[in-house]
């Protein structure tokens, strides 16, 4: 089983925790099937999904605030005990998403 | 298919931050980011130390539990 770690960062790689006091929400779909939601962490500005059996997944990141207000970004796991790492980077002077980041590494 | 998200206060969450933290630390060049990203890490560190200790003293008060009625 694998896990998802999903992080939002700004411009400066500092935890972006919430825009204007209102937090980022993450889901997870399958198939475009709605699987967990939960809200980013308001002092770490992270969110995890635990024990994904392998397949392909959308994690998407909300905030009403942001433009676009939704990114979405698929992941495929592939083998057992990987976690996938993705970091939503946004320009917080501009509220604007800017890139994400993303990377696997070994479950712990 | 239930998929659980992870407490955002467990003890995996505390190790995925401190694992993660560290990692981008490591990698980043800006001082004041670095001081910033330090910061964090050493707070979530701490969470993590208290959180680990915990961990530990359940696993020892079990096996103790354990050889006490054998």
């Amino acid at each position: 089983m694998s896990d998802i770690f999903v992080m939002i960062r700004n411009q400066d790689n500092n935890a972006l925790t919430s825009i204007d006091g209102i937090a980022f929400v993450t889901l997870l779909r399958q198939d475009g099937q709605p699987l967990a939601e939960e809200t980013f962490d308001f002092i770490y500005a992270d969110a995890g999904f635990d024990d994904l059996p392998v397949g392909e997944y959308t994690v998407v990141v909300k905030h009403e605030l942001v433009e676009p207000q939704q990114t979405t970004y698929d992941v495929k796991i592939i083998s057992e005990d990987e976690v996938i790492l993705l970091t939503f980077v946004y320009l917080e002077p501009e509220w604007v998403f800017l890139r994400i980041r993303a990377a696997v590494e070994k479950r712990l | 298919m239930k998929i659980k998200v992870i407490p955002p206060c467990s003890i995996k969450m505390f190790r995925y931050r401190v694992n993660f933290l560290a990692k981008d630390l490591w990698k980043e060049k800006d001082p004041i980011c670095r001081a910033n990203l330090a910061l964090q890490l050493a707070d979530a560190a701490t969470s993590l130390a208290r959180l680990e200790l915990q961990e530990a003293q359940k696993l020892q008060q079990t096996s103790q539990r354990m050889s006490e009625k054998s």
